[in-house]
């Protein structure tokens, strides 16, 4: 869309502009980049962040900077190990042992791999691997610790996941299957993030005993993307969806793609929707566990932006003609609400789910378990921010006031007399005026008596005139 | 073996001073007996060479457990008296130790977390026999055994009704020794199925003489209340019935439990509602607690069920604990409550209209789920009794729309209604106004009424966290198969056939 087809947009939908400016002129970012005292090493690696992440860069920025760095130097090293597994150019022999290896590659001075091919886009990051490995050098070693060992376990993940699929395909068979693909792209990630966040103490440590927690923070958003990338990963022969949800719908997975059916297509995707939705209630579990603003905005902002994405992707026919996106104008304003705090996160959570939930139907096999996980979800925020208590229904029911309550009371009794005032002097008014009214026509000759008598005689009508001579 | 002749006794001795100090707690009831027959019986099956021990507990309960023991002894079954893990035999215990040293075999525990008793195995170390897996069905057949002891019969009011039958049903699968009573005003009906073995009284609750003259010939020793009058769709809101359901649900409460606190019984378990609470609509009641307190303006039936519910926990004493459960809306077989109105809009064409905006989340819960609650509150009160005194929402733990239960029954009939026509809550209310106006004229009756529209749109489902915690309660039967049973229930009651299941879905191989 170029700049007129902008400004047309735009014009047809302000809201959308509206958010757009609210974001970019009123967002205040709890911490600043400080880019005076950083090295040459540390801005070419905060460069390529902004080169390969479109929509964490803003984000990762904004962090406390006790853990901008290390995190910046996480995601770069995450991102470097999937640019590998993700190039289907190199072989396996090459491929697995640079997986599985990456971890020491980390404390290699001067590594780097020119072995991607030129199309693949986050190419020169690996080209320009020994700045990240300089710099994760250059971090606490408690955070070295906690990096080295995620990236053991997903370079072992995911050098397993490329060992089967060179061996028979590479489709995800069971539910099971496809939750551990998504714990290893993006649960250990939450489970590495957790721990540096717990090691700065932004976040509470007994988030560390509840793996399920921060499991969820990561399946949730891989889940999100596989559901709305379903056409794209279809073009690319790249099927995530698993077998044991699409084969209760139709028999090969490329029929999800032919119009006649579409509504096999729209219940399997709302299926994969209740499957990713489960993991609601313990993201906003684990986002309550967060104690620092920049580390809650951090955390907060994609989990909004994958429940609108599944909000958008459910039931929707486009998901499988094409890659459909959130507008920038609701990006601007999730951001908006997710930067806030937990309340507000929780009431634009509940909106979303009841969103889905608008456009749930019984056609749907799974109706009903559509309609229990989005209750369960209402009920977990109930039961973080109750919208009324106990107490208040205690106080209620006994007839007892609040200082608040009774001098809202005195006040409403004030305008009730003055309504009451204001009643008897129209009523006055109205009265006088009806008065003169009358008076006026009887001094012009109005005969009030004579038509007050034919009243009482029954007479309602006028009489019917008689005709004096009929041949007239 | 002159030497540790001694020992054991003192350790009986021991054993039964604190029998004596648990009995006289002031609010846990002594544990029940077992007899020497039946623990020979357990035993019995377990019947292999290498059994070498039994519990010192059983013995110090009942001394003549020595001769047991020495039969199996002279079977070369067993060797030595063992210990037990619970905390008032601590003496026991520590002999047990020592035998133990002596023979140094390996020994199993089992605690029961309420305190009753157990018996407690030991196996040598040569044995290639599970001894967990048998200790623990030893364990539980234990648990039921002396549980089937401390409530050997059970007297239920209500039972012929739609929730009593259930937990008859249930409580004679679960507890098959123990003799369950029933009483109601009504015969068993064909739609609420009663086992073959239980005896029913014919009786009206109001009654005081009746209710206290079947107490005393039958001596129950725990009553679950479930009977009451629970006035139908076109009476729930109006007060047409107030006079007869509080005759019903509170005198005829009132004369249950002034005849179990003059019969001896130790535990009673009132079914109340959760229209205690819920009943109030002119408030929401979102993740509502037991804290939450009775409704100010509430229908008949739940003054008069929380009036009820009051008079039951204030009588929890430490001879008659009592407790009350609020189920929520039931489903079920045999339901005529929830599902045949809600199938009745199929054929009054009234399926399109949503009225209010359609968000406002129920908890409906399945009767077998609150058959299970009721048996896990009779066995807090013969046990730990940490259940007395209190309330206990029961539900499924599975919020769901009103308007998505009624489109899941809708459905299940083969129904979808073509388009949604939503009704402002207000136009809702003024139509039911004037629905009442012109029945209150007539002299029909009239399913719309304000307080229909205002319970189409409450909001009413508990946290369940307190039924959790204190009963263990879990919803064993899902919403979803809940509602799928109830209407295929319905459905051969009403003589008609559901559509099949979705022919398109295909079954994932497992």
């Amino acid at each position: 869309m170029g700049l007129l087809g902008n400004a047309v947009y735009y014009t047809f939908h302000p809201m959308q502009l509206r958010s757009i400016l609210q974001w970019k002129v009123w967002h205040n970012p709890p911490h600043e980049r400080n880019e005076k005292n950083e090295t040459e090493n540390q801005k070419l690696c905060f460069k390529f962040l902004d080169k390969t992440s479109r929509s964490f860069s803003a984000v990762i920025k904004e962090l406390h900077p006790e853990l901008l760095l290390p995190i910046c130097i996480f995601y770069l090293v995450l991102r470097g190990l999937d640019t590998i597994e993700d190039d289907t150019s190199i072989d396996l022999k090459t491929k697995e042992p640079l997986l599985r290896d990456f971890k020491d590659i980390l404390t290699q001075d001067g590594w780097n791999f020119t072995g991607n091919r030129p199309e693949e886009k986050d190419r020169e990051l690996l080209v320009q691997f020994a700045c990240v490995i300089t710099e994760f050098k250059n971090m606490k070693p408690e955070y070295q610790a906690i990096i080295k060992d995620i990236t053991d376990k997903m370079g072992n993940g995911m050098a397993d996941y490329c060992v089967k699929a060179e061996k028979d395909d590479a489709s995800v068979k069971t539910i099971e299957e496809y939750d551990l693909y998504c714990h290893y792209v993006a649960g250990l990630v939450g489970e590495g993030l957790t721990r540096l966040f717990v090691e700065a103490q932004f976040g509470n440590p007994a988030l560390l005993k509840r793996p399920r927690l921060h499991k969820s923070m990561g399946l949730f958003l891989q889940k999100t993307n596989i559901i709305r990338d379903i056409r794209e990963d279809f073009d690319d022969d790249r099927r995530f969806w698993p077998k044991e949800i699409w084969s209760k719908h139709v028999d090969n997975f490329e029929d999800l793609f032919k119009p006649e059916n579409l509504d096999a297509a729209l219940n399997c995707g709302s299926e994969m929707v209740l499957n990713a939705l489960e993991h609601g209630e313990e993201c906003l579990f684990y986002l309550a566990g967060l104690r620092e603003q920049s580390v809650f905005n951090f955390c907060a902002i994609p989990q909004a932006m994958a429940i609108a994405t599944l909000e958008l992707c459910f039931r929707n026919p486009e998901i499988f003609k094409r890659n459909i996106k959130i507008t920038k104008g609701d990006a601007c304003d999730l951001m908006h609400q997710s930067t806030q705090n937990l309340q507000v996160l929780c009431d634009t959570f509940r909106r979303l789910t009841r969103a889905i939930h608008k456009k749930n139907t019984p056609k749907d096999p799974n109706f009903l378990k559509i309609s229990i996980t989005c209750g369960k979800i209402e009920k977990f925020i109930e039961t973080i921010f109750p919208s009324q208590s106990a107490e208040a229904a205690q106080r209620k029911a006994t007839g007892e006031l609040t200082a608040a309550e009774a001098k809202k009371r005195e006040e409403d009794a004030e305008n009730k007399q003055d309504i009451y005032f204001m009643m008897a002097l129209m009523g006055t008014i109205v009265a006088i005026v009806a008065g003169l009214m009358i008076f006026t026509a009887w001094m012009m000759g109005a005969r009030f008596d004579l038509a007050f008598k034919e009243l009482l005689n029954g007479n309602f009508r006028p009489p019917p005139k008689q005709l004096e001579h009929p041949e007239l | 073996m002159a030497g540790p002749q001694p020992k054991r006794a003192g350790a009986n001795t021991a054993g039964e001073s604190h029998v004596d100090r648990a009995g006289s707690a002031p609010s846990v009831p002594p544990p029940p007996q077992i007899s020497v027959e039946e623990v020979t019986r357990l035993v019995k099956p377990l019947n292999h060479g290498h059994i070498i021990g039994i519990v010192s507990k059983a013995a110090q309960i009942h001394p003549d457990i020595n001769d047991v023991i020495r039969v199996m002894r002279e079977k070369e079954q067993s060797r030595v008296l063992s210990g037990c893990s619970s905390d008032a035999f601590d003496d026991t215990f520590e002999e047990g130790e020592e035998d133990e040293d002596e023979d140094k075999d390996e020994r199993s525990k089992n605690h029961d977390p309420n305190g009753l008793p157990c018996i407690t195995l030991c196996f040598g170390g040569y044995s290639d026999v599970g001894y967990d897996e048998i200790n623990s069905s030893l364990i539980d057949n234990i648990k039921i055994l002396t549980m089937s002891d401390s409530f050997s019969k059970v007297l239920v009011s209500g039972g012929t009704g739609f929730v009593g039958s259930a937990i008859v049903r249930a409580l004679a699968q679960k507890y098959p020794d123990v003799a369950i009573i029933v009483i109601d005003q009504s015969p068993p009906r064909p739609q609420h199925v009663l086992p073959d073995n239980i005896s029913c009284i014919q009786l009206d609750i109001t009654s005081s003489e009746a209710v206290i003259n079947a107490f005393r010939a039958t001596k129950p020793n725990v009553v679950v209340h479930t009977g009451g009058l629970i006035p139908g769709l076109a009476e729930r809101f109006g007060r047409q019935l107030e006079q007869k359901t509080w005759k019903t649900n509170f005198e005829g409460t009132q004369n249950m439990l002034s005849a179990a606190q003059q019969t001896g019984v130790i535990a009673f378990v009132y079914t109340s509602t959760c229209c205690v609470v819920t009943d109030d609509t002119s408030n929401p009641h979102p993740n509502i607690t037991e804290e939450w307190p009775s409704a100010v303006r509430s229908t008949i039936y739940g003054e008069s069920k929380a009036a009820a519910e009051a008079l039951v926990l204030n009588a929890s004493s430490s001879k008659l604990a009592t407790c009350a459960l609020r189920p929520s809306v039931l489903c079920g077989p045999g339901d005529c409550q929830l599902l045949p109105p809600i199938h009745a809009c199929i054929s009054k064409y009234e399926t399109p209209f949503l009225i209010g905006d359609g968000l406002n989340l129920w908890d409906i819960t399945h009767v077998s789920n609150v058959a299970d609650a009721h048996i896990l509150a009779i066995e807090n009160l013969v046990s730990t009794r940490t259940a007395a005194g209190e309330s206990f929402f029961i539900q499924n733990n599975e919020p769901i729309t009103f308007r998505d239960l009624c489109l899941a029954i809708w459905a299940h009939f083969g129904h979808i209604p073509p388009i949604e026509l939503r009704i402002p809550e207000s136009l809702a209310h003024f139509a039911g106004l004037a629905c009442e106006t012109v029945t209150r004229v007539m002299g029909t009756r009239t399913t719309l009424s304000r307080g229909t529209v205002r319970d189409a749109c409450a909001i009413r489902y508990a946290s369940g966290e307190k039924a959790k915690e204190i009963l263990g309660y879990e919803a064993r039967m899902g919403i979803e198969e809940g509602i799928r049973l109830s209407c295929e229930d319905y459905a051969s009651r009403l003589g008609v056939k559901l559509p099949a299941e979705n022919t398109t879905r295909k079954i994932w191989p497992m």
